[in-house]
């Protein structure tokens, strides 16, 4: 059964109508074939620019190289977050180290003392601001030892006052 | 990977501009536009309605004016920082004119890129950046060296050497005198 469609054409100023119908169904049996493939091509040779040779020229080879470099991308994002934990994590055990004190310890005293502040911060601290550092360490460690802590000869550090409130 | 083939910078002001006096980046504008063709309608409005205004309020940015035939409305903005913007005004009405000639007036020629972070500062420290002289004893400027490390940590774990150990058995053993290197009478200079 064919596929009949109406429609009508009208004069704007003389308002006459004429009303056909048309066959539609061999028109439906063509399939259209799609973008030219220059522009995907493009998208890969835009994200290879950078490459060495015929890496950034030649199709076959830009597209195993970008594959591979997304591929990467993919699952580095989930390492990124996984080594700059690993960082901070060494800066801030480099930091407490200089005060008499273990990475361990110290965040444990941040924590029951109710201080935020996040590991990415407290590297950030140690860096640039050394003497708020230092006084975190002196006050974790000054509540540790209150807490009963005897690990490794933990010194009580001088000028922390806490009246046992901590 | 595709975010490092696309050029990215950090957030940054020209010169660090709007600290002391702010000073408007843009110094040209130049409007090229057809007089007859109707993609250049609003640029045309723009020119009869805006432009006074824009160029009174504005006495700082001069403005250009380039009628071509058949082609196109652009404008043209120029920034001290010699960059220069080209945006296609095809069939945009006044408004849009009104608003893009604001947008090329309030940016800096900085090219607009991926910001990396969304802050920056040139001073990043209050305290005094950490150096390995930071948490030291300033005793250690005038120090002569060879000197016994006497950090407070590290005392407990000091472990003394085995000449030191022999030397500290010995010392124990009773009707034994150690005599020290060059206090015999004979060693000492005269």
């Amino acid at each position: 059964m064919d596929i009949m469609q109406p429609f009508s054409l009208t004069d704007g100023k003389n308002k006459c109508w004429l009303l056909a119908m048309v066959f539609l169904t061999a028109c439906r049996f063509t399939r259209s074939r799609g973008p030219d493939p220059f522009w995907r091509r493009q998208m890969y040779f835009r994200m290879a620019w950078r490459y060495y040779g015929r890496s950034r020229n030649c199709w076959v080879l830009a597209l195993r190289r970008v594959h591979k470099a997304l591929k990467k991308a993919t699952l580095a994002r989930q390492l990124k977050k996984i080594q700059m934990r690993k960082l901070w994590g060494q800066r801030i055990n480099a930091g407490c180290y200089e005060h008499g004190c273990e990475k361990d310890i110290f965040l444990e005293g941040i924590a029951q003392s109710n201080i935020g502040l996040n590991k990415q911060m407290l590297a950030q601290l140690a860096i640039y601001e050394p003497r708020t550092f230092k006084s975190l360490v002196d006050l974790a460690k000054k509540q540790q030892l209150e807490a009963g802590i005897t690990q490794n000869g933990l010194v009580a550090p001088s000028g922390v006052i806490t009246r046992g409130m901590l | 990977m595709a975010s490092r083939a696309i050029p990215s910078d950090f957030v940054k002001s020209v010169l660090q501009n709007g600290v002391g006096r702010h000073i408007c980046q843009l110094q040209r504008l130049t409007l090229k536009f057809c007089k007859e063709s109707g993609t250049s309608r609003g640029v045309r409005d723009f020119i009869e309605n805006h432009l006074i205004d824009f160029t009174r309020s504005n006495p700082g940015i001069v403005v250009y004016l380039k009628p071509r035939r058949h082609r196109t409305p652009y404008l043209v903005g120029e920034y001290l920082n010699t960059e220069s913007v080209y945006l296609n005004v095809h069939k945009n009405d006044q408004e849009e004119v009104c608003k893009w000639v604001e947008h090329l007036r309030t940016r800096s020629g900085e090219p607009i890129v991926r910001l990396r972070k969304k802050w920056f500062t040139n001073n990043p420290s209050i305290q005094g950046i950490w150096t390995p002289f930071t948490n030291k004893d300033t005793r250690w400027n005038i120090a002569q060296f060879p000197e016994l490390v006497e950090d407070e940590h590290k005392a407990a774990e000091y472990e003394s050497s085995a000449t030191e150990d022999i030397l500290e058995m010995f010392r124990q053993m009773k009707n034994v005198e150690v005599i020290e290197e060059g206090t015999l009478e004979k060693d000492v200079p005269k």
